[in-house]
């Protein structure tokens, strides 16, 4: 045997003869962001003027339907959290300079989810809602926020524009009409706030 | 220095009326320095009137209506042809009508998150109910309104509830 033969044997048995099956590993938080990530998100989102934040009286449907439309588009694996009132009654209750009242009561409320990875590996939905939070939050803590603790909170994928509580769904509205819905929305912010 | 209460942006009074009208725009004329004048398909002719400050916030309406069609709220006094506030009439279906053992009214519509009051010393009051609770019994969803919806958004209140016309009004 040559000192070419030598060689040649010593390289092979360095390798393994069976060819990598994966050469890249699906990760496990594919999908998911960082938690710089998810904040960044929710200061781009909030920064958006054609977004009307400070309609709380209506539009939350509309608003996550748009946030997590982006966010699925750069592929994040986005879902919607719904939070029920039990009944008007017992509506979710929000304080907020937005409304002329000081607070707005609702029957529902829904926002974008993220997966968020945690120090662990794991990921933690977290909601992406400017419309009342700082930054994302659990949903547990969103959940808290509208102040009804009977109220029943539903976790989706983000398909659902509409979702009623028994899991009834309406249909997803076309990009010109989910704008006209967002240009009535700010025009109604407009005018609760002008005085005649 | 710090900021004061003029600061702040004062939220519009609730529609006072006395009267409520929901229809579609017949015509909108301006004449410089005078009141704009709205004409509703019913004939009934409003005007608004060009000192207000937010004469611009409340014209957006009438021209929101003539551009892409759909109904007017008007809050004004019919008499006197004038108006107080404008709203752009929504096309809804009630999800949940509650009626309180204090007699409160609350309702919740098909799509809008907020739950909004009846008043039911209204005059309209007892037929906007009935309709709002026949709405509700179908459990229709947002795509499928059967009701016209006069809503004040400062007072949280459904002022006026009609049956849904069969077509929504074109833009002029």
């Amino acid at each position: 045997m040559s000192f070419f033969d030598d060689l040649w044997k010593a390289i092979k048995d360095a390798f393994s003869p069976t060819p990598a099956t994966a050469p890249v590993q699906p990760c496990p938080c594919k999908g998911a962001l960082t938690p710089a990530q998810a904040q960044a998100w929710f200061d781009k989102f909030k920064a958006r003027s054609d977004i009307p934040w400070n309609y709380p009286n209506d539009c939350c449907y509309n608003r996550a339907h748009v946030m997590a439309g982006e966010l699925k588009a750069a592929g994040v694996d986005v879902g919607k959290a719904w939070n029920y009132a039990p009944s008007n009654d017992k509506a979710l209750k929000v304080s907020t300079p937005d409304d002329p009242k000081g607070y707005v009561e609702w029957g529902y409320h829904v926002a974008p989810t993220v997966p968020v990875i945690q120090p662990d590996g794991s990921t933690q939905p977290m909601v992406l809602d400017p419309s009342i939070a700082k930054g994302p939050i659990t949903p547990e803590q969103w959940k808290a926020m509208q102040s009804q603790p009977t109220s029943d909170l539903v976790l989706t994928n983000a398909a659902p524009y509409y979702r009623t509580e028994d899991g009834r769904v309406a249909p997803t509205p076309g990009d010109a009409e989910v704008e006209d819905i967002f240009d009535q929305h700010r025009q109604a912010r407009a005018a609760n706030w002008a005085s005649p | 220095m710090s900021s004061t209460f003029a600061d702040q942006p004062r939220a519009a009074p609730p529609m006072h009326g006395p009267d409520f009208a929901l229809g579609a725009l017949r015509s909108w004329t301006e004449h410089a320095g005078a009141a704009g004048e709205l004409v509703l398909e019913d004939g009934s002719t409003w005007r608004l009137l060009p000192q207000r400050a937010d004469y611009d916030v409340q014209k957006a309406f009438v021209l929101r209506a003539r551009e892409r069609g759909g109904w007017l709220f008007v809050s004004g006094d019919r008499s006197r042809g004038v108006i107080d506030r404008l709203a752009t009439a929504r096309a809804l279906a009630a999800q949940r009508v509650e009626s309180g053992a204090d007699g409160r009214v609350t309702v919740l519509f098909a799509g809008p998150p907020s739950i909004y009051r009846l008043r039911m010393d209204r005059p309209e009051a007892a037929r906007s109910l009935a309709l709002l609770q026949q709405s509700a019994a179908r459990a229709l969803l947002p795509n499928q309104p059967d009701l016209l919806v006069g809503i004040d958004t400062v007072a949280s209140e459904v002022i006026l509830v009609q049956p849904l016309p069969p077509t929504t009004p074109p833009a002029r």
